[in-house]
């Protein structure tokens, strides 16, 4: 298209032609149009070249002054101690970036792709970044956009820097990222974590020292006996699970106590201990070496010397004292308790010492427990799951024996298991219409016979799928045998060792080990343990405890005076006969054993009575007698069933009557951690009249054992 | 005849010549590609509306940018509206700029020198 000077132009042409063909000049008219035309278009041309000359200065200046804005920029950024850079939706990245992206992330990085530059090796994280950059790309909502670039990645690890990733979306396909080393902080905010949990550990600590002495000890025991452990008339798989138990058992305690350290190496030996559990070529022997390998007596200096640092030297020299204290208040008591049985007059004022020396002693079984609500929040908090503060309701009135500790100590696990598996996190709970704060619920209930710790939560409940899906990949039964049971027979799965419904292991539970813990603790109490359940309403452990055997000591209201024999001796001796009858003989028990105190010469002994005496810290003998019938079951069983000659039957029979007190007794009272508390000795026979002619007229322990076969008397005292 | 109704691009100017109000707007940025082609159908609109029209007709021009050959153009359209209302036409031209551009004011200043008859208004935005 031509324009109007250009039309002219032609026109003019035309004319010229015309023109030079006529031999004729120009009319002045046409010269005048030609120069008006010529004028206007010079004059336009002037106007658009000074125009143009304006906008070209303007734009110079403008380039000049963006020049060096862009130079102050660069310099601004090259300075502020955070990488700029920018890259396309190619992911390469472009040639404008600060110098702090060289520091952080290498030189040259133009043109590279950014991922391999934030994540090396990592290919996952290559692929999931990139993933969610082009999501982000292609989502069109501003606000969906936001929130899928607040999920991106923002920290990442390159050459051992720690440094934090800001996203912004440039243009529709340009992103730019603001790069931070922060490892700095990192490591800042570690060392005050580090520092967060020490002092977590020193209160803990100095708030339930005894907790920590005892542990302490309990440990360094089992550190020096470890070989101990390894009983080699068992087979490989009995001692690995038994060790298995108490590791796991000894890093629940540590890890309420927090000594981290220490929980570390627990946790270390029970993954080499897991790996043991799958080869099946290992032996009796490894778990030995293993066990020669670790410097367990080691494994507590580190939490220690950061202990003694805090507290000083002192802090250990007092519970020097304290061990003096209770065997002190335990000879006491025992004094008090014969001069009580000698003395009748007084025996209100002795039962009154003797409750106060009860209290100064024991924790009341409510006490005992109530170091649970405390770490229960500390788990939650962990796992970022909300607990209602709650507290331990009931049992202030019950004592805790001595050896219920282990019981005790095991209750740990169905606490944690209660949040690790049962408790939702606060959104779950939230959506699903449960309040925001979890309960957990801690009662114990008593009466006479027995006594109830009940530990319910409103988790989740225990997801019987999945714990069959367990069983099934363990192979522990078959479908058909599951789908058979009744809903509590597949609640009682949980007790079963190396299984657990939770699929990641944590440091505190998901290991399967636990609640077999809690549930051997509970048997040598002659107790026992129930689960109710409803999936997505939560869980409920239901522990029983006879007090007819723990009664008279554990109730301070009672009259009836506790004795510490009973404590100590005639509980897990009686429990371990049971054991040893019912578990070992396969002998039914009729009835609960029955026990009371008498007098010696007011009972009768059975024919056959093997002793056994107990030294150290309690002066007293054991004496177990049993029903013939029930003596040559048990002959029986130990000779396989071979007959024995009529003439040998007496010497038979007595020899079986003292290997079965010196295993029943010897089983009960051994404590592998300490040798020196009691001393047992071999068992000897002891005729009636003999017995009550030894005897003083002091009240005895008796406790009847009723099986099929007849009973087993009980007896326990000085005589 | 139909209003003149262009829709700006990145390059182009936004056109709205309506011919109820009588007000005739350029505004935004003008470096088409082929300038004489954008323009060309602005021209025969006016070519035709100008004839028709009896009040006051009011031209309002905001350009931020433009090259040399829009500046070109920008003169023809002066060059138009100044031959008609030199034939008794009511128009006035209003050479819209920014504040704080100097440049915009003085291109408006430049274009204003050429015009006779034609109101041209240098308005502040």
């Amino acid at each position: 298209m031509l324009s109007k000077e250009e039309l002219l132009i032609q026109e003019y042409e035309n004319f010229l032609n015309l023109r030079e063909q006529e031999g004729l000049p120009f009319s002045s008219k046409e010269v005048s149009t030609l120069l008006k035309a010529y004028k206007r278009s010079t004059k336009q041309l002037n106007k658009i070249i000074k125009i143009s000359d304006k906008q070209q200065d303007e734009l110079k200046e403008v380039s000049e002054t963006l020049n060096a804005k862009s130079l102050k920029v660069q310099s601004l950024l090259d300075n502020a101690e955070q990488g700029f850079l920018s890259f396309g939706d190619d992911f390469i990245i472009d040639a404008e970036y600060s110098k702090e992206c060289n520091r952080l992330l290498g030189p040259a990085l133009e043109g590279k792709d950014i991922s391999d530059v934030l994540y090396l090796q990592d290919g996952a994280k290559k692929h999931f970044f990139k993933e969610a950059l082009i999501n982000v790309v292609n989502e069109e909502s501003e606000l969906i956009k936001d929130s899928m670039i607040s999920l991106l990645p923002n920290e990442v690890i390159v050459n051992r820097r720690a440094i934090k990733v800001d996203y912004k979306i440039l243009t529709n396909k340009t992103f730019m990222i603001v790069l931070t080393n922060i490892t700095k902080e990192k490591l800042l905010e570690k060392k005050i974590e580090k520092e967060q949990e020490i002092l977590k550990m020193i209160v803990v600590i100095v708030s339930e020292p005894t907790q920590f002495y005892e542990l302490k000890d309990d440990f360094e025991r089992f550190a020096k006996n470890k070989r101990v452990f390894v009983n080699p008339n068992f087979s490989f798989k009995i001692n690995l699970n038994e060790l298995y138990r108490d590791i796991h058992t000894f890093k629940g305690n540590f890890s309420q106590l927090r000594m981290q350290n220490c929980v570390k190496e627990l946790h270390n030996l029970e993954s080499k201990l897991s790996v043991m559990n799958t080869d099946e070529n290992c032996t009796n022997q490894d778990l030995l070496d293993i066990l020669n390998t670790s410097d367990m007596n080691e494994w507590m200096d580190k939490d220690l010397f950061i202990i003694k640092e805090i507290l000083g030297i002192e802090f250990f020299d007092k519970q020097y004292k304290l061990e003096v204290d209770d065997k002190f208040i335990f000879n006491i008591e025992d004094k008090i308790t014969y001069l009580l049985q000698a003395d009748n007059q007084h025996m209100n004022t002795y039962e009154g010492i003797l409750n106060e020396i009860n209290k100064a002693r024991g924790t009341t079984l409510n006490t005992a427990l109530s170091i649970y609500p405390k770490l229960c929040q500390e788990i939650a908090k962990v796992q970022n799951k909300r607990v209602s503060d709650f507290k331990v309701i009931g049992g202030e009135d019950i004592l805790t024996p001595m050896h219920f500790k282990p019981f005790i100590k095991s209750l740990v696990h169905i606490f944690r298991n209660a949040i690790d598996h049962g408790i939702e996190h606060p959104d779950e709970r939230v959506e699903i219409g449960k309040k925001e704060y979890s309960s957990i619920v801690c009662l114990i209930e008593s009466n006479k016979d027995n006594f109830k710790i009940i530990i319910s939560d409103d988790g989740a409940g225990i997801n019987l799928e999945k714990l069959k899906d367990k069983v099934l990949k363990a192979k522990l039964f078959t479908e058909f045998e599951l789908s058979n049971m009744s809903e509590s027979s597949l609640l009682e799965l949980v007790f079963i060792d190396s299984l657990s419904t939770n699929d990641e292991i944590t440091k505190l539970s998901g290991r399967g080990i636990g609640m077999g813990a809690v549930k051997s603790e509970i048997e040598k109490l002659s107790g026992e343990i129930k689960i109710e359940s409803k999936q997505g309403e939560g869980s409920k452990f239901i522990l029983k405890i006879p007090t007819s055997l723990h009664g008279t000591l554990i109730n301070i209201a009672s009259n009836e005076r506790d004795n510490i024999t009973v404590e100590y001796i005639l509980s897990p001796v009686v429990n371990r006969a049971t054991t040893y009858l019912q578990s070992d003989m396969k002998i039914n028990i009729r009835n609960k054993a029955t026990f009371s105190y008498v007098l010696i010469n007011e009972t009768s002994i059975k024919d056959y009575c093997s002793y056994i005496h107990i030294s150290g810290l309690v002066d007293v003998s054991v004496c177990i007698s049993y029903d013939q019938f029930l003596l040559d079951k048990l002959l029986n069983e130990f000779n396989q069933g071979y007959p024995i000659k009529k003439e040998d039957l007496a010497e038979y029979r007595e020899s079986i009557s003292k290997e079965v007190i010196n295993i029943i007794v010897g089983n009960a009272l051994f404590n592998p951690y300490d040798k020196t508390v009691l001393e047992i000795t071999t068992p000897y026979i002891l005729e009636y009249d003999e017995l009550v002619s030894h005897s003083t007229h002091h009240k005895i322990a008796h406790v009847i054992i009723d099986t099929e076969y007849g009973e087993m008397q009980i007896l326990v005292g000085k005589f | 005849m139909d209003n003149l109704e262009i829709i700006a691009t990145k390059s182009s100017p936004e056109i709205n010549f309506n011919r109820e109000t009588n007000i005739l707007s350029i505004i935004g940025e003008s470096y088409p590609e082929n300038t004489t082609v954008f323009y060309e159908p602005v021209f025969q609109w006016l070519e035709t509306y100008i004839d028709t029209v009896q009040d006051q007709v009011t031209v309002n021009v905001e350009l931020i940018y433009f090259n040399s050959s829009s500046s070109k153009v920008l003169m023809d359209l002066f060059e138009f509206f100044e031959d008609h209302s030199e034939e008794g036409k009511n128009i006035v031209v209003n050479w819209i700029y920014d504040e704080e551009n100097d440049a915009a004011l003085e291109y408006g200043e430049e274009f204003a020198e050429d015009v006779e008859s034609l109101t041209f208004n240098l308005v502040e935005k």
